[in-house]
């Protein structure tokens, strides 16, 4: 075994413990560079199976062609009308989930009792396949971009509310001590104490709501043939136009991994 | 507050809701397609629960679900296995593994329509797909986060690679491996269940979007109520078993699993 190999094995470098300094840049280059080798490594080898007919070219586009497809799309705007219309849904989702979450959390760790008597059914109902209330919305909203809104901010409200709870109850004593010593206002220490020793487990609440909410708006949107990426998708199976199935499904990787990565910045950043 | 009264407000929590569904439905305020007395719901339910044609859905959906679970766990521990044994590996796999699992699933299932036709066996796939990912990265997880200690103790006993994953890696992960696990669980729930109101002709999935299209909209909400119970009670099960089997190992610093 070589010495650097040795090393990796004994002494993992957790996430938790490389957070506070940066990896390197060098090394972080690096890890890139390898990731994307793996991923076009593999987006390689479907090409040749395409090509080669070891996969069936009816069933699997190229991943070039869906490549170009997406880029094709967007520049003429036959994905990219539906992409706008998604990232709008998502936005919009988001901003209710994170508002409504970070207000009900913060009521349910001010009163503990509602606390203690809530949260097991928050957490019960996270852990529930929530996504097939799917129909109420549509019953209650029609067939909108609003039920879609709905639907995918009840989803991620959860994780927002049980995260904020939680981070404002692991607050430390001592800072609300502090906080008391100082004289501030309730007003003040939410600003200058509880926010910002909460925020690292306010954001991971906002990550997973973040993934909840893209789950609900792309499958009601592909379910319900309502809005935007997710009806593309369905419509073109529906007609059996894979390419342009691939070239949707390119382009939600592409609008997930772009949010996923913003949030997972914001996270990075407050957790200093 | 004193700390015996979580019961309490619960109670009056479920009475409010319940006399609020009841009332507002009553009142004629909505339209009874848009929200069915509670009552009727209720009774919907009891209906339900003694039909047989229920307990097939159940069956079928349960099927796709555990065939499914057990496929995509199965494959995720050897992928975790085999990239987070090497520290370097997991760095560069881990992230897009993470990546990956965080798009929604329902993206793929015009493929697997077509790679496993429109029966069962397209759940199945799309049970075994969205099950992989939670297992695949909390194991990942779990496996670097093994104490050193115990991996020196062991190779200094003369472990080999084979010794290490079962005497060590498996025990120390098995809390992790449980809990991704459960992961998994919901969102081969969620994939099969969504799958079958897509297209299929059997299902918990399939008899929700019946009773929708037929406007028997008390006799859908009953059975998504049954669902979210079924899911909530498998869910607290796994749980209770995640407890029970790590009840001896120490705390660790926290960890937070994504999906």
């Amino acid at each position: 075994m070589t010495r650097a190999g040795l090393a990796g094995r004994v002494r993992p470098p957790s996430p938790a413990a490389a957070a506070p300094g940066r990896p390197p840049l060098r090394r972080t280059a690096r890890l890139a560079a390898a990731r994307v080798t793996v991923t076009v490594a593999l987006l390689a080898v479907v090409q040749a199976g395409v090509q080669t007919r070891v996969i069936n070219p009816l069933f699997v586009a190229r991943p070039t062609t869906a490549l170009a497809g997406a880029a094709r799309g967007l520049a003429n705007g036959s994905l990219g009308g539906p992409m706008l219309v998604t990232l709008y849904e998502v936005a919009a989702s988001l901003v209710i989930s994170g508002a409504a979450g970070l207000g009900l959390g913060y009521l349910l760790w001010r009163f503990n009792a509602l606390g203690r008597a809530y949260e097991p059914w928050v957490a019960g109902l996270f852990a529930a396949p929530l996504i097939l209330l799917y129909p109420i919305p549509l019953v209650i909203f029609g067939r909108t971009t609003t039920a879609v809104i709905a639907q995918a901010s009840v989803m991620a409200v959860l994780p927002v509310i049980l995260y904020t709870r939680q981070g404002l109850a692991g607050i430390e004593p001592q800072l609300l001590k502090v906080a008391a010593v100082y004289r501030l206002s309730r007003w003040q220490g939410l600003r200058h104490v509880f926010a910002p020793a909460a925020a690292p487990t306010l954001a991971t609440g906002l990550r997973l709501g973040l993934t909840y909410v893209l789950v609900g708006v792309i499958s009601m949107e592909y379910l319900a043939s309502i809005g935007g990426l997710g009806k593309t998708i369905n419509f073109a199976y529906l007609q059996f136009d894979m390419a342009q199935v691939y070239s949707a499904v390119v382009l939600v990787f592409v609008l997930a991994g772009m949010l996923l990565a913003l949030v997972g910045r914001l996270q990075w950043m407050v957790r200093r | 507050m004193r700390a015996g009264s979580a019961p309490a407000v619960r109670i009056i929590t479920v009475a409010v809701i319940v006399g609020g569904w009841e009332a507002v439905a009553r009142s004629g305020l909505l339209p009874g397609t848009v929200l069915p007395p509670f009552s009727s719901v209720a009774a919907g339910l009891y209906d339900l629960v003694r039909q047989s044609s229920t307990w097939f859905a159940f069956y079928v959906s349960a099927w796709a679900i555990g065939v499914g679970l057990g496929i995509g766990a199965g494959a995720g521990l050897v992928v975790a296995a085999l990239i987070g044994a090497s520290a370097r590996v997991s760095h560069v796999f881990e992230p897009l593994l993470y990546y990956v699992g965080s798009m929604p699933k329902i993206i793929i299932l015009p493929v697997l329509l077509l790679y496993l036709s429109t029966g069962i066996y397209s759940k199945v796939g799309m049970a075994a797909v969205s099950a992989f990912f939670p297992v695949a990265i909390t194991t990942a997880q779990a496996m670097r986060e093994v104490r050193e200690v115990h991996l020196r103790a062991a190779r200094c006993l003369g472990a080999g690679r084979w010794r290490l994953l079962a005497k060590v890696y498996a025990p120390a992960a098995i809390g992790p491996v449980l809990s991704g696990l459960r992961l998994g669980l919901a969102v081969a729930v969620t994939g099969v269940l969504l799958a079958e109101t897509s297209v299929a002709s059997a299902g918990l999935g399939y008899q929700a979007m019946q009773y929708y299209d037929n406007l028997r909209i008390a006799d859908m909400y009953a059975l998504l109520l049954l669902v979210l119970l079924a899911a909530v009670a498998a869910n607290s099960l796994l749980g209770w078993l995640i407890r029970h089997v790590t009840r001896y190992h120490q705390p660790t610093p926290e960890k937070v699993f994504f999906t």
